[in-house]
């Protein structure tokens, strides 16, 4: 699957923040603005348009669900994947 | 017309980031661009049968205060603490199903339902001794009866905030596309 991946956040800086959640207003190159919700719970995740995606979850890394996904880089960069309905360029 | 002859209902909505959209609304020449950039575009809504078809029925408020007594074992006086929860008005109107006020009044709702987080609004309401200035949306309801032609409508006010939410910056963020990004 082809996915269209936006760097949100380092998970160790937003760790280091000491918040529990925190609702992220962004502008994505090709969808528009759009709300992430960052929890921190049992699980970390992100809420993208009512689809909670835990980071990491089960070992899956990316992890997806409803055409969405997380993705955790060496360098602990969370990505937000939307899966892509464009041809690859 | 502010606090005159009729009610007065105003929503304000902060100007949008980036402001392409903005910049079209604010091209109204009675609103003014460098007013409207600063604080939003004024949107007013006159509750009175004969302007809109609405009807103010009912108005009350409400304070709301959290109080805590802490009993003391050596019998003193106990503590008391106090946290405000919320000040709200309530305002009962009634209106005709075709009219248009009515309709606005509810899309204006739901655009505020929309920025209930951001904050990036405010409503304002004058009658007599009533003012309210950038409240906030704390409940809609409206409710229509098979006898008559008549929409029942309740808008509650919270008086909390003081001023509007500048819009932040947002950020842009690239896209990578593939099936893991590189």
């Amino acid at each position: 699957m082809i996915f269209d991946w936006y760097k949100l956040l380092n998970y160790n800086e937003f760790i280091s923040l000491g918040l529990i959640s925190r609702t992220l207003t962004v502008f994505l190159e090709g969808v528009g603005q759009e709300d992430v919700l960052v929890t921190v719970g049992n699980e970390f995740g992100i809420t993208f348009r009512d689809a909670f995606l835990p980071l990491s979850f089960e070992g899956q890394n990316p992890f997806y669900r409803d055409g969405y996904a997380i993705y955790e880089d060496p360098d602990g960069n969370v990505w937000l994947g939307i899966e892509s309905t464009e041809d690859e360029e | 017309m502010l606090n005159g002859q009729v009610p007065l209902i105003v929503f304000t909505f902060a100007p949008p980031v980036g402001g392409e959209v903005f910049n079209a609304i604010s091209g109204i020449p009675i609103i003014g661009e460098r007013v409207a950039q600063r604080i939003g575009v004024p949107l007013p809504i006159y509750l009175d049968e004969r302007i809109s078809g609405l009807y103010v029925t009912a108005e009350s408020r409400s304070i709301d205060v959290e109080t805590e007594v802490n009993s003391r074992a050596d019998d003193k006086t106990p503590k008391v603490k106090q946290w405000s929860l919320n000040s709200t008005i309530s305002v009962t109107m009634v209106g005709q199903r075709d009219s248009a006020a009515l309709a606005t009044l509810t899309a204006f709702c739901d655009l505020a339902f929309q920025k209930v987080v951001s904050q990036n609004y405010g409503i304002s309401y004058f009658n007599g001794n009533l003012v309210v200035l950038n409240g906030l949306l704390h409940g809609f309801s409206s409710e229509t009866g098979n006898e008559d032609d008549l929409v029942r409508v309740i808008l509650q006010i919270s008086r909390g905030k003081q001023e509007i939410n500048k819009p932040e910056d947002v950020p842009f963020l690239d896209r990578v596309r593939g099936s893991v990004p590189s």
